[in-house]
């Protein structure tokens, strides 16, 4: 069985792999600008084609009228005024002498150093760079005669203001999310953390998509050897296009198959810099604000940012509350079906009673009424994330009182099962990192309990159990600290110690910086308090 | 196999033998059909009596670091009398598979799915084992750590809420029964669940030091055989002189717990124990049953071993016991017997000629 499943999943990833095709533009990147405006100019439309947003503007050079020279750029990456004020009207007006050196050629440097008053100019001598620069908004200047162009940056472009995250939400601690540009989001970071080791390497993934992607790491801090390892996988992504981190994360985890993450997102500044500062990395990708850090362990689930701004005892009280509302989401319409179809004898016998009443009528066996409420709460959540706001409310109204009340007058469901149902409703909200994959969890339970009652449940745990022991994330272990077991890991796993007692870096990150934090001396304030 | 080349700690070796000493749990009502109340007499006999016979196995490996049993048999015994010894203990770590496949389905027939046929259970309790053998012995050994919490919590929780249901004077007559029936309860809590980690000798080439194994080893098995005690007095104080009715005793003295009409009936904790515990002991002679194989016919991988294999256990566990009370026989009557070549006269004589013959010849660690 295992060899046939190895076959198929052996032919998968051959039908999967991009066509290894030559792009058949790639010369372009090689090419090297002509020294003559016109053929330069003929070579960008060439490539660019009719594309109504692109704007090349032909001119001649201030006081010296047989030079002539083109801006190229693309409308709405640009930032207009830099281009009038601080390219154009310089180039126009002031230009004309000493734009030639002694020996009668046309010097580029002069113009760079002389008369464009921007602080981000390059020289380019490739037709592919030239493409690149024009594309990502920066404006390209060519000069007749020269056969290198200038890049003036002038990037701007209309984006989305830092708003409070919609996923992760706190009541105590900072508001600000991540947005869509790159730029905002490794500022946001700086912010946070303001160290030179502090490091952001760029790199460009995607074959037609171009996009920018950025590992954040802390030199010092950072698992060894990791950042390494996340470069060798981002080199071996193939393919066209990048349009979310989610891209990201698919190329590069550790078990492609699993029903599990294994990379780790927040929408968070303040969660990304707390993971950088236990040596995780994290990869930010242009256009997502979802922030991707790896390696990822299973605990993290469980934990938020409040965590540790909140006092110990009640984050701890609440992180029971999330483990706790993690089984019973993924478990308590299983229970109940094997409860109520093997295990009858199980249920305290009062409320037995009640429960048979409640049952009477009800024309179908357990698991098929708790598949279809099963399967209607996951109808009423795919709906609510796409319905329009205010039909949103509707919908709310209908599914509750359709099915909360019709259902149970019509003799269809159990009351029973209702309840059962929407607590497991309300806790499938309560760990949102491993949305995913409690919600393939309960059905598979579910099913299990249907078939072969606590026999079954026990069987699927133990499976699941296995399957999770023998994941691992970029080298770690998924279920670490709980198995392999860790007695530092465990000060901020089931219980979060105070913060001043988690003197080191969670174990499984372990570099030669180990140490965050200096134990607290409470004695002078503890006899500060005995004389008064 | 995934992760093969991973090591497995000591501190993950301890509760890897603890889970799977609890697989034999059920035992402990054969013993105090036996014993009667003074079972927990012959706990501690049983353990004095096991801890030399441990650390003989514990040695031999000991002294033959990063060998398995079959490789060491190879050495001591000569090629070709080293693989007649290796076939049988195969033939051992094989027959115990299927006889704890059996149990399981015939605790879960016999106790809370009765209508259910015995080949379902063993059927979904084998593919999931052959997933985890898949997986590696590593896997089964980070698994077994939360079984053997969960068993430890267990015992501690059910005892906690017993507290008011023991009755101590259920213990007397003390030293009632006779040296003989002592001395083969023993035997039975000797060879058969402490003594069935020989089979942990298979896996030695995947310990990661070798030097602190007879610690691990007597380490582990002192704290399943405390386990054990704990559930023996707790069995025999709420339950008395009926624990030699009942068939399966933690199963009823836990049915017994009734916290203001709420707590009750939570005698399903006990099951999943049970089954969580015997899924270890499960997986490890299933690994090691087909690590053993593959060795022995040198085959390349193990893994086209593991269904083939998997089918013949289940196969021989349907057909092994005709019933549960033939099961219970077998039990009290002949498989300490059967075990005993295994468990106590190899290992020890082994470890004789490893000494006499000054085995191995280069390089070899002195005790």
């Amino acid at each position: 069985m295992f060899g046939y499943i190895k076959k198929i999943r052996r032919y998968l990833s051959t039908k999967n792999q991009p066509d290894s095709k030559k792009e058949p533009k790639k010369a372009a990147a090689k090419l090297s600008l002509f020294g003559s405006l016109d053929k330069n100019l003929a070579l960008f439309k060439e490539y660019l084609g009719e594309s109504s947003d692109v704007i090349v503007k032909e001119f001649r050079l201030g006081g010296d009228a047989r030079t002539r020279g083109a801006l190229l750029m693309i409308d709405g990456l640009v930032n207009n005024e830099i281009v009038d004020l601080a390219i154009l009207k310089p180039l126009m007006y002031d230009t004309g002498f000493k734009l030639k050196t002694d020996s009668g050629a046309l010097d580029i440097d002069s113009i760079s150093k002389g008369f464009l008053s921007s602080h981000e100019v390059n020289k380019l001598s490739a037709v592919g760079e030239m493409l690149h620069d024009v594309l990502s908004g920066n404006t390209v200047l060519l000069v007749d005669g020269a056969k290198e162009a200038l890049s003036v940056g002038t990037r701007k472009w209309e984006k989305r203001g830092i708003e409070s995250p919609q996923t992760e939400t706190v009541v105590r601690g900072p508001r600000e999310g991540f947005t869509e540009t790159l730029r905002i989001n490794t500022s946001l970071l700086r912010r946070k953390i303001k160290n030179p080791n502090l490091r952001l390497e760029a790199l460009k993934v995607g074959r037609q998509t171009k996009t920018d992607v950025c590992i954040v790491y802390i030199k010092d801090i950072v698992k060894p050897g990791l950042v390494e390892e996340i470069k060798i996988r981002m080199a071996e992504i193939k393919t066209d296009s990048i349009l979310d981190s989610g891209y990201i994360e698919a190329y590069i985890e550790d078990a492609p198959y699993s029903i599990f993450s294994t990379v780790g997102n927040s929408e968070r500044p303040d969660t990304i810099a707390g993971r950088l500062l236990e040596g995780h990395a994290a990869i930010i990708v242009d256009g997502s604000p979802f922030v991707l850090t790896v390696p990822m362990v299973f605990i993290e689930s469980f934990q938020t940012a409040e965590d540790y701004y909140i006092r110990p005892y009640y984050a701890t009280s609440l992180r029971a509350i999330r483990l706790f509302c993690y089984f019973i989401t993924i478990l308590a319409p299983a229970l109940y079906v094997a409860l109520t179809t093997f295990h009858q004898e199980l249920i305290p016998t009062q409320l037995l009673f009640t429960m048979t009443a409640g049952l009477s009528g009800v024309p179908f066996p357990a698991l098929v009424e708790a598949l279809i409420m099963v399967v209607m709460f996951d109808i009423l959540k795919e709906a609510g994330v796409r319905l329009p706001k205010p039909i949103g409310s509707a919908v709310s109204i209908v599914g509750a009182l359709v099915i909360g009340q019709s259902a149970v007058t019509a003799g269809l469901i159990g009351p029973f099962m209702i309840i059962v149902v929407s607590i497991t409703a309300i806790a499938n909200f309560v760990v949102p990192a491993q949305s995913d994959s409690i919600s393939l969890l309960r059905y598979f339970f579910l099913i299990l309990a249907g078939l072969l009652g606590g026999f079954g449940i026990t069987a699927g745990a133990l499976f699941v159990l296995v399957y999770l022991v023998s994941l691992k994330s970029f080298g770690v272990q998924y279920l670490s600290p709980i198995t392999p077991l860790s007695r530092q890991g465990m000060k901020d796993c089931f219980v979060r110690m105070p913060l001043w007692s988690m003197i080191k870096r969670p174990f499984m990150m372990t570099g030669k910086n180990n140490i965050r934090r200096e134990p607290l001396d409470v004695s002078r304030r503890q006899k500060g308090e005995k004389d008064a | 196999m995934n992760g093969i080349n991973e090591k497995i700690k000591a501190s993950q070796l301890t509760f890897l033998i603890i889970s799977f000493i609890q697989g034999s749990v059920l035992l402990i009502s054969l013993v105090d059909d036996i014993t009667k109340q003074d079972s927990w007499m012959s706990m501690v006999s049983g353990f004095v009596v096991s801890v030399p016979f441990i650390l003989s196995y514990a040695f031999l490996a000991k002294r033959f670091p990063g060998k398995n049993l079959i490789e060491i048999n190879d050495i001591i015994y000569g090629n070709t009398i080293g693989k007649i010894v290796s076939i049988f203990y195969l033939l051992f770590f094989l027959l115990l598979l299927a006889f704890n496949f059996g149990d399981i389905a015939d605790f879960f027939n016999g106790y809370i799915m009765p209508e259910t046929p015995k080949m379902v259970f063993i059927v979904v309790f084998a593919l999931i084992c052959a997933f985890a053998v898949k997986r590696g012995i590593a896997a089964i050994a980070k698994a077994s750590l939360l079984t053997a919490i969960f068993t430890i919590a267990a015992v501690i929780f059910t005892t906690i809420l017993l507290i008011g249901e023991m009755d101590f004077s259920n213990f007397q007559p003390m030293f009632e029964s006779s040296a003989k029936e002592y001395l083969q309860v023993s035997h039975i809590m000797f060879c058969l669940p402490f003594g069935e980690i020989i089979a942990l000798l298979m896996i030695t080439q995947h310990m990661k030091n070798d030097k602190k194994l007879p610690r691990t080893m007597v380490w582990g098995t002192g704290i399943s055989a405390l386990i054990f005690l704990a559930i023996v007095v707790r069995d025999t104080a709420v339950l008395g002189a009926s624990i030699t009715i009942f068939s399966e005793t933690s199963y009823q003295a836990v049915r017994m717990i009734d916290i203001g009409e709420f707590l009750t009936r939570i005698e399903l904790l006990v099951a999943l124990n049970y089954t969580a515990s015997l899924f270890i002991k499960i997986c490890v002679l299933y690994f090691v049953t087909v690590t053993g194989v593959s060795q022995l016919v040198r085959a390349k991988s193990s893994t086209p071993l593991i269904l083939s294999l998997g089918s013949i256990v289940i196969v021989l566990a349907m057909v092994s016991f005709g019933s549960t009370i033939y099961r219970n026989e077998w039990g009290y009557k002949y498989a300490a017997l059967f075990a005993t070549p295994f468990t106590a006269i190899l290992p020890p004589l082994s470890l004789l000629i490893a000494k006499i013959r000054k085995l191995p010849n280069t390089g070899g660690v002195r005790q």
